[in-house]
């Protein structure tokens, strides 16, 4: 057989597997997923709440944010992390200074902003440092929420449950993420989208409501639960743990939160996904944004690539949750496969349409009529259905053929994800991991940083429950070099200068205020 | 590195690095697979009494309309490729000792078994639309449509089977994690 012939073949064979890859994956994650039940809550009293909301640059949200938390949460302390905003966000959190529930921790300039991980590191050293020693910290539950976020006010109860932080070998939980515009219409936003906007907001809505859910549905029986960097809920003892073997809970990469599930689960944790609770995040409107958003989360993964030898050698992960993990985290590569795969085939196919007798019309009825349904039933249907899997579980109020074409909008939307794939295998080669935090459409422009607001007590002892020192109880680990987090000696640029004293290589310190009047 | 360590990864590479010669030879010596499945299509055709059908190398003949017609096995249409990535999988899994030696050449006895029988449904499909229909139109409407859906849904089938397999182990006992 001629060389050409068996490339053919080759290539053929190689989008075959991967099809069938994809759709054994999406088959299991829909059985998994319609056979899920729901559980009963427990007492949230049995637990000490705490709620970190990082921050940078959410002036606009940050406040209906924490009041909301104060609302919904009468038993959570919230912890505001300022990653050196400079909108504005920490003036709207003065607003809170008479709450002995809020705190807010200050970063500054150059040990800020060096990413999500090291903001809620710095949060996770204030809690642990405003507890008492005798505190029992398998019973004091650290959540993550976005700035523009809202929780579920019976979030705290669904947690509480048996099957969640009720059973002490749960370390950590993921509750569902849904969009703030789909939410119920009292935490909607009220702005004005545009009807291309619409069904962007309502496939991700979708997406995460339907094929992230299942995902997860089918991590629960393989004990591989992802942490999302929204509405992830962690026992201060397993945080505690992960930074004594590894100095901090969070780490560099950009998916920080699936990093930490990683991290979890090699100590021997069991991690959950409650879909009995939501978070709202707010959705994005249009496709730059979010296929910037999928090339940081693409990256992430790619990232987090490290962490496969280690879950294959561990012993305290199971088979099924090994290649579970393993499947999650070769998904970019896949796809980077994929991509040249299936467009060489479509050239073939083309080449082969053009050389038959007759065209199009002589390929059709020599058999080329069989490719369509094919395309459709094992191409776009593993995307489509999910559609009605979205109008069965979540939108009832869909009607079916509403459902359907969401679907196949959900296909089309999916090559955002092919398109985010490459844009990180380029950032990758490029060695590029800078990010900027993905831009709401609300956001106003930037402006000059406060200089005071109000009386901000920094890094001093303070009475009641801002007694938290600027310098950790914690023995800290030696920093290891190229990691994100940590000390940096990095001069400030000249409009930064009055921050000089900062550039000493000291510690990683964030300056943990409790802002009063 | 420690010598622990090192070991593992030398035990798991070796353990690639076999399935990965074991799937090369399958790739090289794919003529005579494909030989063997045409022998095996001509066999089972025959004891079903669906035509009176033999194999010359990997193509399978059988009288149609007073005449010779047949098919030819090719690269595409053997196992020989589909075996690759459960022989890949099943020896990295041993090589980093997942799963034991037994459990791992059992999956793959699994998988190589229903893999051939699902391509032997396809070809038996191919025999028998091609009686149906004729041989042009029979073999068009099974080779692509017929045939790709046989194959597609049985392979689905298959990677669950072989995935479910190889991941059932007891996890280790362990004291829960953050609970000092």
């Amino acid at each position: 057989m001629s060389t050409e012939t068996q490339s053919l073949a080759l290539l053929n064979t190689a989008a075959f597997l991967l099809c069938v890859s994809f759709c054994a994956y999406v088959l299991s994650i829909l059985v998994f997923h319609l056979k899920s039940g729901r559980s009963r809550g427990g007492s949230p009293d049995g637990f000490d709440w705490h709620i970190i909301v990082p921050c940078r640059n959410e002036a606009s949200v940050i406040g209906d944010t924490v009041r909301r938390l104060l609302c919904d949460f009468p038993q959570a302390t919230v912890w505001c992390v300022d990653d050196a905003s400079d909108d504005g966000t920490l003036a709207e959190l003065a607003a809170f200074a008479d709450q002995p529930r809020v705190h807010v921790v200050q970063r500054q300039l150059p040990d800020a902003r060096q990413g999500k991980g090291a903001a809620l590191n710095a949060a996770w050293r204030g809690i642990e440092q405003s507890l008492p020693a005798n505190a029992d910290r398998t019973r004091v539950i650290v959540g993550v929420l976005d700035a523009d976020s809202r929780l579920d006010p019976q979030g705290p109860v669904a947690l509480s449950g048996r099957q969640y932080f009720g059973a002490a070998e749960v370390g950590a939980v993921q509750v569902e993420v849904r969009m703030l515009q789909c939410a119920p219409r009292r935490y909607a936003p009220k702005t004005q989208v545009s009807r291309w906007g619409r069904l962007l907001i309502r496939l991700q809505d979708m997406e995460f409501r339907a094929p992230i859910a299942a995902m997860q549905s089918l991590r629960r029986r393989t004990g591989s639960v992802a942490m999302g960097g929204n509405g992830q809920f962690t026992r201060l003892s397993l945080l505690n743990e992960i930074a004594d073997q590894h100095g901090t809970p969070w780490h560099g990469a950009l998916l920080e939160d699936f990093e930490l599930g990683l991290h979890i689960l090699l100590a021997g944790g069991r991690t959950e996904y409650c879909p009995e609770s939501w978070v709202a995040q707010e959705a994005l409107t249009r496709i730059r944004p979010l296929v910037r958003q999928r090339t940081r989360w693409a990256q992430g993964s790619m990232q987090c690539g490290r962490y496969l030898g280690k879950v294959l050698r561990s012993p305290r992960i199971r088979n099924s949750a090994t290649l579970e993990i393993a499947h999650f985290l070769s998904a970019p590569w896949a796809q980077l496969l994929g991509t040249p795969i299936y467009v060489a085939c479509l050239v073939v196919m083309s080449y082969y349409i053009d050389n038959t007798a007759g065209g199009l019309r002589g390929w059709w009825s020599s058999g080329g009529w069989g490719v369509p349904p094919l395309v459709l039933f094992f191409g776009i249907g593993p995307f489509a259905l999910w559609g009605i899997v979205y109008r069965i579980r979540c939108e009832p109020h869909l009607s079916v053929p509403k459902a359907l074409l969401l679907g196949v909008c959900h296909w089309l939307y999916s090559y955002a994800q092919s398109l985010a794939v490459w844009l990180a295998f380029g950032r990758m080669v490029t060695a590029r991991t800078d990010w900027q935090k993905t831009a709401r459409a609300a956001d106003p422009q930037p402006q000059p940083t406060p200089r005071a607001v109000g009386r901000v007590t920094v890094g001093s002892p303070a009475v009641g429950r801002a007694a938290v020192p600027a310098q950790p109880r914690r023995a800290q680990p030696a920093r290891r070099s190229g990691r994100n987090d940590g000390p940096r000696s990095i001069r400030p640029p000249r409009h930064l200068s009055h921050l000089a004293h900062l550039t000493t290589p000291t510690t990683d310190r964030p300056a943990i205020a409790h802002i009063r009047k | 590195m420690t010598v622990s360590r090192r070991g593992s990864w030398l035990r798991a590479c070796a353990g690639g690095l076999v399935g990965v010669v074991i799937a090369a030879a399958t790739l090289w010596r794919w003529h005579d697979i494909a030989s063997g499945e045409a022998w095996l299509n001509a066999q089972l055709v025959n004891a079903v009494g669906l035509a009176d059908t033999k194999s010359i190398g990997a193509a399978v003949i059988f009288p149609l309309d007073e005449r010779w017609v047949g098919f030819m096995v090719s690269s595409g249409c053997s196992v020989a490729m589909l075996l690759i990535p459960p022989i890949v999988l099943a020896s990295t899994l041993i090589g980093f000792r997942r799963i034991s030696l037994t459990r791992g050449l059992n999956a793959l006895a699994m998988a190589v078994v229903l893999l051939v029988t699902v391509n032997q449904i396809r070809l038996g499909a191919v025999v028998v639309s091609m009686q149906t229909w004729g041989f042009r139109l029979g073999y068009e409407r099974s080779h692509v449509l017929i045939g790709s859906v046989i194959t597609t849904a049985g392979l689905i089938a298959v990677t669950i089977l072989f995935v479910v397999l190889v991941s059932r182990t007891k996890r280790a006992p362990q004291a829960v994690a953050g609970v000092h």
